[in-house]
């Protein structure tokens, strides 16, 4: 795409119809990141648009936005990472948890699967936790993971296959 | 098998689990509330501030010349200078600015009369 050829002014009407569009996105991501911390979620996502204001100017178009701001929220999640060594021992005991809650996997309702899918999946290595959440929650293409993440496309391949296939040893484990 | 191939086939395979945690994503993202978020609303940098708001204060401390503080210092200094002369003008006023000096310098060398001090 010709990024030129789209370029348009980031207005504060604009703003406003970006933060209403994705404002859900990506405190959802962010509380998925964070090990489903609300209040720190919602200071992330402040601090994503604030900043996205901030950065107005390096602004090109709708249509690459999601790209940009994932890059952004990812950026946030690494340095919020550098600073809470509590998230390793939230893994821990997310963990615990699960190992404990896994027998009666096959009996437990959809609403208890999916609490124990988002829980496996905060098991996850953070590398791979981070692609995985990218391409199946946020819906991004293998190639806008990669430069997000600033990695290559081979890396996010490999990384979502032995994630998925984490993921559906645990579940297969618990059939 | 190559890696692309490998994938799309273990993503073929686990559509109910990626079924289940798309469903699960959009549920907690339709549980979220978004708080009011407008950084345009709030000025940022100097001259942003500036023009939101004009500060008449900043701006009359820069108009205002080293000439003018100069002139104000001097008029500062003849007032000061003027009052005790005023004071010294009767015979009383000498006598009570007499008197206090010495006070004043009883009180810097230590030899304080007390009597004085009553009298005070």
């Amino acid at each position: 795409m010709n990024a030129d050829s789209t370029t348009t002014r980031l207005t504060a009407e604009k703003f406003d119809e970006l933060y209403r569009t994705y404002g859900r996105r990506a405190q959802g991501f962010f509380l998925r990141m964070t090990g489903y911390d609300r209040p720190l979620a919602e200071d992330l996502t402040q601090e994503l648009f604030a900043r996205i204001w901030e950065h107005c100017s390096e602004y090109r178009s709708a249509d690459s936005f999601a790209t940009w701001m994932y890059a952004i929220a990812y950026n946030l999640c690494k340095n919020e990472y550098r600073h809470r060594i509590v998230v390793e021992t939230y893994v821990q005991e997310a963990r615990s948890a699960f190992s404990e809650a896994a027998p009666f996997f096959d009996t437990l309702e959809r609403d208890e699967q999916k609490r124990l899918l988002a829980q496996a999946v905060q098991n996850l290595p953070v590398g791979q936790r981070e692609v995985f959440m990218l391409r199946y929650d946020e819906e991004l293409s293998i190639e806008q993971v990669a430069v997000v993440c600033g990695i290559p496309v081979g890396t996010v391949k490999s990384r979502l296959f032995t994630a998925l296939q984490a993921l559906r040893k645990q579940f297969k484990q618990n059939e | 098998m190559k890696k692309s191939d490998k994938l799309t086939c273990l993503e073929a395979e686990s559509k109910e689990l990626l079924q289940l945690l798309h469903e699960q994503t959009a549920e907690e993202n339709e549980s979220l509330t978004l708080r009011e978020c407008r950084p345009y609303a709030q000025s940022s940098t100097a001259e942003e501030v500036a023009e939101v708001h004009p500060a008449p204060f900043v701006s009359s401390r820069r108009r205002m010349s080293p000439l003018w503080m100069a002139a104000a210092l001097l008029v500062g200094v003849v007032i000061g200078l003027s009052i005790p002369r005023s004071v010294t003008s009767g015979r009383e006023g000498t006598a009570l600015l007499t008197d206090s000096a010495t006070h004043c310098r009883s009180l810097a060398t230590g030899d304080v009369n007390t009597s004085l001090l009553v009298s005070l």
